[in-house]
Order: structure tokens, then C-alpha cells, then sequence
């Protein structure tokens, strides 16, 4: 029903399937194969210097730990990363695993993201061009580029993302089920990277909706329910994970946990005060607006919303081919809810999902739309094309200005924690630096014996020990010690200095509690 | 009927003949003429040639110079007089050194003139010359006198015919020994048409290359006090003759990290990678050997166009080989700045010896300026340095921004090094745009852009300071800060919401419960104010009160300013919740709050929270 346009660019599906046997550029496996081993090779190369990133550099370093020891991460679990640091870990390559790690959970998945919007955009604009340009712009947007390079869970999202719309839109050219259970199966496997792509069921059911006389068949359904289990499957690995003597380390979830335990953990109940707290105020609506205009500063926020009125129009005249714009729009705005709902202080890490679907889904509505003017076309889908090559090249260059963060870290524990008013310290840290510590300490480069722990996860240590004391670092303008003699009356604590080489980023201090003579009341 | 015959005769003559004749008398006309390029020159007097040329340099001279006697001379082929190794000596000291040499001097001679037995020459080319203002020679400019040539009647005076200098150098006295200028490429003419005289051309002093083109309505008063009028404009951008090194020192940390600010203000002075800066000037010049005065003046600057005047005073040395040096003086500045972030800004010398012996007096104001991104509505800078002593007053006015008046004053003396107070104010100021311009500083946003506090400040500074480093000034800076924001916002944290989760019963800092996430959004406030004192390196935040609907917080502390560690400590407490009727000195949440880390990466941690109105969330039971 969607393909009975009376005028426009679309082709029909007969036509269509004459165009894949003679291999139009546009979807021609040669120039996807290009695609993908240029964003590789480019990403590859820019990939952040060391442990951690520029945007969430304590989640990035515990995602890097996998590359050489079974952890477990935050919740919901993300075991299909799990099971690729498994994977990493039995190849032992011989590069850094930090890099490893990197490259595989997110430089090559960013690679294929890149690749599948070459191919959509080509689809839907039936232009090379148009194809190229959506490719060079996404890969090459901020946000993106910087992802691709440091150790995120989001372009592995986005790949899942746009391979299913890839997907999805063969479908609704051809109505081959084929694509249909394959873009299901994809899905479902999805869920292992991320839970918010539960985002995307909406628009799964306004596709079967619209095709519910293809798709709702018993032998589709039961094939489709099977993909999903298989997909669920996926946190059986976690589950079995949690039992495993060789999992060194878990930040959030007891080992080994009950089942109730484990479900809370897969639920995110952790991160549950941020749930609905986005909409108390504007602030997220703000962040993801400012992500979308600096994606590219200047042109990806006026692109789309001519991505947009192009569409809108093209929809009004009953344009042929309207549901691919449609789809891939449709896709975004399917995981915005979430971005405006979650009130993450760092939501920004979140806006992938939505800004890559808007940003290629707006581009091939504009090449869409202009492709009753076959030279308009080709003019502005070489200067976009243009645009994207330079602006690869200068974002190559800001990610290559990077700094490493944790530079120095290990030397800077070698020089606190001998200085350490007790033997065996109790080491707070903050989340980001406590992250990065654990990679060095699962590769024993770090001073022994000592208990590094995240702040709020030091109250066993604390109770452990007799005398208490150890080290704070970075300062906390005393805090910890407030929460210790709140939670133990008994004990008085003073502070010691330390001595630190000059220009430290890392400012330390010692502590050290005794009994009081006369404990205080408690309150 | 007999000249009809001849010319009958003549036209009945063979072809043949009269090519033969034209023939012959164009071969009579190259031999003339072949013999008169060769053997011409060698007819002219040697003499006579040297008068000219002795009247030309007089004319640029003033009369004080003329090529040494023994100077050996010749015309070569096609009437170019040759000299080899010039000397110009002084009229009134043969004796003395120089002011000038060169490889050779190339001076063609008009030909028509010839002709009717005169000689003059086209135009001096000056070949490698070496021009000495050292020592004695540098009175070069107090000997010469003007009036020498202003008194001739303007129009009654030939032109001197131009001079070129190609790649020459200029040796003068410097702060360390000899200055050099090279890579010097002149022209100087006379513009027929406005009576001007022009000096055109290029030439390099340190790591830079200066491109000049200076128009005066007489040159020869230039070298007065009484000055003439004129317009210059200096082009300053890289040297680019094959020191490629001194290129990639000099521009060293000039990446694109450098603010928009640094980047047109280093664009100005030449600093810029790829393109040239320009500074114009118009107005009433005159250079005299220890004074460069600019009076009644337009200068622009980067776009910027201001009115007001530059008088430089030098008493050891040349005052404009003393304004030469100041780019490069201020391009090692730029770089020592840009170092900043690397940890070496500590030990970056501070020096102000180079301005001893230097009086320097510059007034510049101007109106609606573009600068950067914002547009001055009015700024005045005034300079004054004498006796060892900087004074640097600046006031603007931008509309939307606010007022900003400071003042400078730097002293130096050999103990203490640079002593320095400033003080200023601020008024009105806008702290969104004002963050917005500070966070142009560093590379652009990848991602977008950081959310800023808003507000209106208010405030007040008096700082002092003094050391030999930019370490030592720090470690020294005494003084106090105030200010005051007024319905302003905090970007980044709902503050209230996150008391509010509090208020409400949640639990952090254990296990289960994780840290205390806050509330992503802004925290609006009616009033902040904040005092920072400045003592022995460490900058003491104190009197810190923001006060807003509901609820208040309070911080004290200290920050290290050399190190940057931070040990501040504060009470955020939550007062009422919308809705709720506010009891006076009845608090809901009292949540303390420390800031550690360094001011480059605090650490903020949370600490034990009252919860006065609800059973206490913390109880162990």
C-alpha cells in the first residue's frame, strides 16, 4: 500500500529488484566495502591515547578492563561486551588490550554504523553521491567520531540501530519476510549491547501493522518469538558470568548474586533516582538540541530540518518511496522519550541513537526530495560530500589532540601509597579514577597490599579494619572522613599530609582513626 | 623639368640598389650604435658621474653624505655606471666609519639627456648594502638637516631619481650587543603626482617579516621634531626565506587550541601561521635618533580603529630599532602563555629590563570596535612607561556585556623583580556571554557546547604582586577580590532537586545505594556573593553565600594557586520545598559539601546529610 505513489522519484518494487541484479552504485558491495575499511582505518587510527576518553573516561576504562579480565560491568550488564572482552582475551593479540578493547567495541562497530548509512541513504536517494555524503557526515559528526574512538557501548547501538533499519527497509521495497525475521534477529541480538533499544518496539509494530497480512502468519510469529529468546539468551551468558570463580571484579552486584539480585541489576534499578528526573526541567531537552547543532556546527541542525520539511512536503504529495524517509526518521525520533525522560548528568553520551537516524534520515529526505532534479541532486550531494571529506579531516585532527587522562597514574599510587599512615590502606577514590586504577590492578602494576575502592564501596574495608586509615585521592575537602565517624562513632580521624611531586593532577591526603576515649552518643 | 628627371632617374634605379643602400646605412646606424653602447660609456668622465652621484645621495641626505674619494667608478655598456664598493662617508668627517657600504652600485644614466651632453642618472640600485648605525655613525639622523631641502621652493626641485636597496642589512646597537635587520628590499621614490615620497618594500627584524609601505608628505622632515604627515602601513607575518626553523620556534604551541582573542591579537603582530598581519597608522610622523613620535593619529589594529598618538623615547639606543623589537618581544610572550597548560608557565620568566632607557607614551581610544566576537561601544588604552615604571589603564563599555575599567601598574626593580598592582572593576557584566567568550579558550567543542552560569556580576578587584617568574608573581599575589551575581543560575545541577530526592528519603554513599548522582539541570539563584583573598600563593575563598528560592549555600576554603589544589568546604541546605510554608531558621536538608582536586579537575564530594524534617534516613537502625 506504502508504493503506490501517483508521482515522484521511487521505483517500484519489480523495478527495484532489476536495479539490485544489474548492481546500481548505489548499493553496490564494492563502494559499502570501501566505506566501512575507510572508517575502520580512520577510526582506528584516531582512537583515544590510553585508558578512559573524553566523555566518560571511568565507564570507558572499566569497559577496557574486559580486554584482559572477566569483570563485571554496570547494569544492565551489556553481556554481548562481555562476551566480546571474552573473546578479546582468548585471541590475546598482541596489541594493548585497552586498544583492543577500543577497536572492537567501538571503532568497528562505528565503522559498520557509517557503512549501513551509506547504504540506506543510497537506497532511499538512489544516489552514490547522497550515499557517500550521509556516510562522511554521520562518521564524521562530533559526537560520533568521538564515541567511535573511545571505549562506548552507543556506536555498537547505532550499528544495531541502522543495520535494523537497513533491514527493515529492504522489507518494505521488496515485502520479502526474509528481511523482516533478519532484521528481528538483529534486534534481538541488540539487546545484549544496550537495553534502551527497547525504544525502537514502536516502530517494529508500525511496520508489522502496516504489513500485518505478510507478517502475522504462525510460521513468522514462532520464528520471531524464537529470535527473541534467542536474543534474551544473551543475559544467560551474563548470569553464568556472575558464577564464574575467574570474574575478578563486580562494582554493583554481589557475587554470586540471587536471582533477584541479578534481575534488579539487568533492570538498572541502580540508576533508578535518574529515572522520569529528566522531565523536571529543560535541561535534557537543552543538551540534545545542543548536541544535534554541533554534530557539525552550521549545517547539521539546518539540515535537519530541511531533512524534515523535505520529508513533510514530499509525505503531503503522496511522493513514492515516502515510508523510507519515514522509517529512518520514524527510528530517531522512536529514542527520544528516553533521552528527555533519563536525567543523566551525562546524558549527552546517550544522544547517538537519536542523533544518527535524525542526521542520515534527514539527508536522504533532502536527496529523496530532490530526486525529481537529477543534476540539483547530484550539485548538492556533491557539496555535501565535500563538506563531510573536510570535516573528517578536521575532526581527525581535534581527535588526534586528545590527551590521555590517566597518564602518570601508576606512578602517583607507587609514590602515595607507601606514604600510607597504616599498612594495607584503605584507597577512596572517585568512580573515574577508581576505574582506571582497576585495570592496572588486575595486571598487578600497582602497589600491594592495598584496598582501592570507590568511595561509597569502602564501608566493608572500613569495618574490616583495626587500626582504620589510608588514603584519599583525589582530595574530597574531607568529606570521607565525615561519613566514616558518622557511621562509626567510635573512631576520630585526622588527616596527614602527603608529599606529592609538584604539578600532580592527583592531590592526596592520608588518614588515620582512633577510638575515641569517650564515644559519642550516637543520634 | 630637371628635379622631375632626377626623380625619374631615381625611380627608375634597380630595386636591388635601394635595398643595398637602406642596407648600408642601417649597418652604419648599429655600427654607430654598437659602438656607442661599448665605447660611449667609456667617453663619459668618471668625474662628472661621481658629481651626479654624490648629488643624488646628498638630495636623500640632506646633504650629510657622499661616496668616499677613492671609490672606484665605471660606466659600462649601455650607459650603467658601475661603482664597486661604495662607501658613503660623512661630508663632515671623511674620516669616520661609514654609514654605508654595499657590493656595488647600479645606476643607469638617461640616455636623451646624453645626448645634449648632460649627465643624470635614472636610478641608484644599491646592491647587499650595509648600512652601520652603530656608535658615532648613528648620528646619522641628527646630522641631517632639513631645512637644507625645505628650503628650496617645493615645485622649483627635480624629483631624486628612486633608489632601490636590494638585500640589505642595517646594523644598529641592541639591548645585547648588535642588532641586525636583514632580507632589507627598499624602494624609495618620489610619487610624482602628490609630491610624496614613498618608501615601498620588505625586510626582516628577528623571526619576522615586515612588509612596509610608508607615504610622507616630505621625507626629509620625517628625521624632525616637527615630523610631517604621512600614512604607513606595516604587514608583519612569518620569515619565510628557507628558516623554516625559526618559523616552527617562534609560532611553537601557536595550535588551534589558541583563543580566537590570542589568534587575532597574535595575528596582528605577525604571528599568525599563514597570513600576514597589518597595522596602519595615519598621521603626523617624525623620527629623531632617541624619539618616534605618531601624533594626531588613526591607528588600526586587527579592524579595530582607534584615534590617539604613540611617542617612544629611547636614550641608549635607536627608539625604533627599540618599537622593531617588540613583536618579537611579544610573540616569545604569546608562546610562554600558550605553554601555560604544560606545567612550564611557572618558571616563564617576567622581565621588564628591556624597557629601561625606553619612555613610551600611548593614548589610544575609539568607538564601536569589532573585537572578536563582540563589538566594543567604547574603549580607551592608555600606555605610559618611564623610569622603569609601566602604568597600563584600560576602560570599556560594551552594550549587553557590561563595563570593565582596570588598571596596571608594573615596576622593576632588581630585588623584587617585577612589582605589580592592578585593580579595576566590573560592572554589569553579563557572566553567560562573558563565560561564552572565556570558553572560546581551548579547542572547540567536539561534542557541543558546556551549559554556563548566568547572571549579572558586580565587582572589584586589588591585586598585588611581584617576582622574577610568572611562579614567583603568583606565589606573591596579595590582594582581594569581591563580587557579586545577581539572578544568575549555576549550570549543570538542579541543586533543589537533588536536596529535594534527599528530603524525600533517599540513601547514597553505601553500597546498594551508589554515590549521590545530582539532579542534571540548572540551580537559579537571586544573589551571590563571593570574596576570594589572595595571600602567600593560595587564594582564600571566603564569605561565599548564594541564597536562592528555598534554599541557600554557604562555602570556605582554600586554593592553591600555583598547584591548583583545592580544599573548600560548604553547607547546601534545602529551606522549603514549593508549596510548603517557609518557617524562618527551619532547614528541611542540610547537606555538607566538600571540593577537592585541583581547580582544573575538582573533585566535589558530598558529605552526611541532616534531614531535620523527616526521621533521619541515616540512622544505622
Amino acid at each position: 500500500m506504502f508504493m503506490r505513489g501517483r508521482r515522484g522519484a521511487g521505483t517500484n518494487p519489480t523495478q527495484m529488484n532489476v536495479a539490485s541484479r544489474t548492481r546500481a552504485p548505489w548499493h553496490s558491495p564494492l563502494i559499502a566495502a570501501c566505506v566501512l575499511c575507510f572508517w575502520i582505518i580512520y577510526y582506528g587510527y584516531c582512537i583515544f591515547p590510553g585508558l578512559g576518553g573524553m566523555l566518560n573516561a571511568g565507564d570507558s576504562a572499566k569497559f577496557q578492563t574486559l580486554g584482559h579480565t572477566s569483570i563485571l560491568v554496570h547494569g544492565p550488564g551489556y553481556p554481548l561486551i562481555l562476551m566480546l572482552g571474552s573473546a578479546v582475551r582468548t585471541l590475546s593479540l598482541p596489541w594493548e588490550p585497552w586498544w583492543v578493547m577500543t577497536f572492537l567495541m567501538a571503532s568497528v562497530p562505528g565503522a559498520v554504523a557509517n557503512t549501513m548509512t551509506f547504504l540506506i541513504v543510497g537506497r532511499l536517494t538512489r544516489s552514490v553521491v547522497f550515499g557517500l555524503a550521509a556516510a562522511m557526515l554521520l562518521g564524521s559528526a562530533g559526537l560520533m567520531a568521538v564515541q567511535s574512538t573511545e571505549a562506548e557501548v552507543y556506536p555498537l547501538a547505532l550499528a544495531f540501530i541502522l543495520s535494523t533499519g537497513f533491514l527493515l527497509l529492504r522489507f518494505i521495497e521488496t515485502k520479502q519476510q526474509g528481511y523482516f525475521i533478519t532484521a528481528c534477529g538483529v534486534y534481538a541480538l541488540s539487546f545484549g549491547n544496550h537495553l534502551m533499544m527497547i525504544m525502537m518496539v514502536p516502530v517494529f509494530l508500525w511496520v508489522t501493522a502496516a504489513h500485518f497480512r505478510i507478517l502475522l502468519r504462525p510460521k513468522t510469529i514462532v520464528t520471531v518469538l524464537l529470535l527473541i529468546m534467542a536474543g534474551a539468551s544473551q543475559y544467560l551468558y551474563l548470569a553464568w558470568v556472575t558464577h564464574m570463580p575467574t570474574t575478578a571484579y563486580s562494582e554493583y552486584l554481589p557475587l554470586p548474586p540471587t536471582t533477584s539480585d541479578l534481575l534488579s541489576y539487568i533492570a538498572g534499578t541502580y540508576f533508578s533516582d535518574l529515572y522520569g528526573s529528566g522531565l523536571a526541567s529543560t535541561q535534557t531537552t537543552e543538551v540534545l538540541l545542543n548536541t544535534l547543532s554541533f554534530a557539525h556546527p552550521r549545517l547539521s541542525a539546518p539540515i535537519i530540518i530541511a531533512g524534515i520539511l523535505a520529508f513533510a512536503s514530499g509525505w503531503w504529495r503522496r511522493d513514492a518511496g515516502w515510508t523510507g524517509p519515514a522509517l529512518i526518521l520514524g527510528i530517531g525520533l522512536a529514542f527520544m522519550p528516553f533521552i528527555l525522560w533519563y536525567g543523566a548528568y551525562d546524558i549527552r553520551a546517550f544522544h547517538l541513537p537519536v542523533l544518527g537516524p535524525l542526521l542520515i534520515g534527514s539527508i536522504g529526505a533532502v536527496g529523496w526530495f530532490l530526486a525529481r532534479w537529477p543534476k540539483a541532486r547530484l550539485s548538492v550531494g556533491m557539496i555535501l560530500l565535500a563538506f563531510g571529506v573536510l570535516r573528517a579531516g578536521e575532526m581527525a585532527g581535534y581527535l588526534s589532540a586528545r590527551e590521555p587522562v590517566f597518564d602518570g597514574l601508576v606512578e602517583t599510587l607507587e609514590v602515595i601509597v607507601p606514604q600510607s599512615p597504616v599498612d594495607n590502606p584503605v584507597v577512596s577514590m572517585t568512580y573515574d579514577m577508581r576505574m582506571a586504577t582497576l585495570y592496572h590492578e588486575l595486571l598487578n602494576e600497582v602497589p600491594q597490599p592495598a584496598s582501592y575502592r570507590v568511595t561509597w564501596r569502602t564501608a566493608d574495608e572500613i569495618a574490616k579494619r583495626d587500626p582504620v586509615g589510608g588514603l584519599v585521592v583525589p582530595t574530597d575537602g574531607g568529606q570521607f572522613l565525615q561519613w566514616i565517624e558518622y557511621r562509626h562513632p567510635n573512631l576520630f580521624c585526622r588527616t596527614r599530609p602527603v608529599e606529592q611531586q609538584t604539578g600532580t593532577r592527583w592531590p592526596a591526603y592520608g588518614f588515620l582513626c582512633e577510638e575515641r576515649a569517650f564515644p559519642l552518643a550516637p543520634d | 623639368m630637371q628635379p622631375r628627371m632626377q626623380l625619374k632617374r631615381f625611380m627608375v634605379w634597380p630595386r636591388r640598389r635601394i635595398v643595398g643602400i637602406i642596407g648600408a646605412v642601417l649597418a652604419f646606424a648599429a655600427a654607430i650604435g654598437t659602438g656607442g653602447y661599448f665605447v660611449g660609456p667609456a667617453l663619459i668622465p668618471g668625474k662628472l658621474v661621481q658629481t651626479q652621484l654624490n648629488e643624488q645621495i646628498g638630495r636623500w641626505t640632506g646633504g650629510e653624505y657622499r661616496l668616499g674619494d677613492n671609490t672606484k667608478i665605471a660606466v659600462a655598456p649601455g650607459f650603467r655606471v658601475i661603482v664597486s664598493d661604495p662607501a658613503f662617508v660623512s661630508v663632515a668627517d671623511e674620516t669616520a666609519r661609514p654609514i654605508m657600504t654595499a657590493d656595488s652600485i647600479v645606476a643607469p644614466l638617461r640616455i636623451v639627456p646624453l645626448l645634449f651632453g648632460r649627465i643624470e642618472i635614472a636610478n641608484l640600485v644599491l646592491l647587499h648594502p650595509g648600512i652601520d648605525l652603530r656608535g658615532q655613525a648613528g648620528d646619522f639622523v641628527e646630522n641631517v638637516n632639513p631645512q637644507a631641502q625645505s628650503a628650496t621652493p617645493a615645485g622649483q626641485r627635480r624629483p631624486p631619481s628612486a633608489v632601490t636597496l636590494i638585500n640589505g642589512t642595517v646594523r644598529f646597537d641592541g639591548a645585547t650587543g648588535v642588532d641586525e635587520i636583514s632580507g632589507l628590499d627598499l624602494r624609495l621614490a618620489s610619487d610624482v603626482s602628490s609630491d610624496a615620497d614613498a618608501i615601498q618594500g620588505g625586510l626582516i627584524v628577528g623571526g619576522r617579516h615586515l612588509k612596509v609601505d610608508l607615504l610622507l608628505d616630505d621625507l626629509a622632515a620625517l628625521v624632525s621634531d616637527a615630523g610631517t604627515r604621512g600614512s604607513v602601513n606595516l604587514r608583519i607575518g612569518p620569515r619565510y626565506d628557507g628558516e623554516q626553523d625559526d618559523v616552527a620556534t617562534s609560532d611553537g604551541g601557536m595550535s588551534y587550541e589558541t583563543t580566537d582573542i590570542l589568534q587575532q591579537l597574535s595575528g596582528v603582530i605577525g604571528q599568525s601561521r599563514y597570513r600576514f598581519g597589518s597595522m596602519a597608522a595615519e598621521g603626523t610622523f617624525s623620527i629623531t635618533l632617541h624619539s618616534v613620535d605618531i601624533s594626531d593619529a588613526t591607528f588600526s589594529l586587527g579592524g579595530m580603529e582607534m584615534n590617539g598618538h604613540l611617542r617612544a623615547e629611547a636614550d641608549d639606543r635607536q627608539a625604533i630599532s627599540r618599537l622593531l623589537g617588540v613583536p618579537d618581544l611579544m610573540s616569545v610572550a604569546i608562546v610562554s602563555a600558550t605553554e601555560m597548560g604544560a606545567g612550564h608557565w611557572v618558571d616563564t620568566p617576567v622581565d621588564m629590563t628591556w624597557l629601561n632607557g625606553l619612555d613610551l607614551d600611548v593614548e589610544m581610544f575609539g568607538e564601536d570596535m569589532a573585537f572578536g566576537n563582540s563589538v566594543l561601544d567604547a574603549a580607551a588604552m592608555s600606555l605610559v612607561v618611564g623610569d622603569g615604571t609601566a602604568t597600563l589603564d584600560l576602560a570599556g563599555t560594551t552594550e549587553g556585556l557590561g563595563d570593565v575599567a582596570a588598571e596596571l601598574v608594573l615596576d622593576y626593580a632588581d630585588s623584587e623583580g617585577v612589582v605589580m598592582a592592578a585593580s579595576g572593576r566590573v560592572d554589569d557584566v553579563s557572566v553567560d556571554k562573558l563565560t561564552q567568550i572565556f570558553a572560546a579558550i581551548g579547542p572547540p567543542p567536539l561534542i557541543g557546547t558546556a551549559q554556563f552560569p548566568e547572571g549579572t556580576m558586580n565587582g572589584a578587584f586589588d591585586l598585588n604582586a611581584n617576582g622574577h617568574t610568572l611562579g614567583q608573581l603568583v606565589d606573591s599575589l596579595e590582594g582581594s577580590a569581591t563580587t557579586r551575581l545577581t539572578d544568575g543560575s549555576l549550570a549543570g545541577t538542579d541543586l533543589v532537586a537533588t536536596l529535594e530526592t534527599l528530603f524525600r528519603g533517599r540513601e547514597f554513599m553505601t553500597e546498594e545505594d551508589g554515590p549521590l548522582i545530582p539532579a542534571a539541570g540548572r540551580t537559579q539563584f537571586d544573589q551571590l556573593d563571593a570574596r576570594i583573598d589572595f595571600a602567600s600563593g593560595a587564594a582564600n575563598v571566603s564569605g561565599v553565600h548564594i541564597a536562592g528560592e528555598g534554599f541557600g549555600i554557604n562555602m570556605l576554603g582554600d586554593v592553591e594557586l600555583v598547584e591548583g589544589r583545592m580544599n573548600v568546604g560548604g553547607h547546601a541546605v534545602l529551606l522549603s520545598l514549593p508549596g510548603m510554608e517557609v518557617v524562618a531558621g527551619d532547614t528541611l536538608v542540610d547537606l555538607p559539601f566538600g571540593v577537592g582536586g585541583t581547580v582544573f579537575a575538582p573533585v566535589v564530594a558530598a558529605g552526611v546529610p541532616t534531614v531535620t524534617a523527616q526521621v533521619d534516613a541515616y540512622a544505622e537502625d
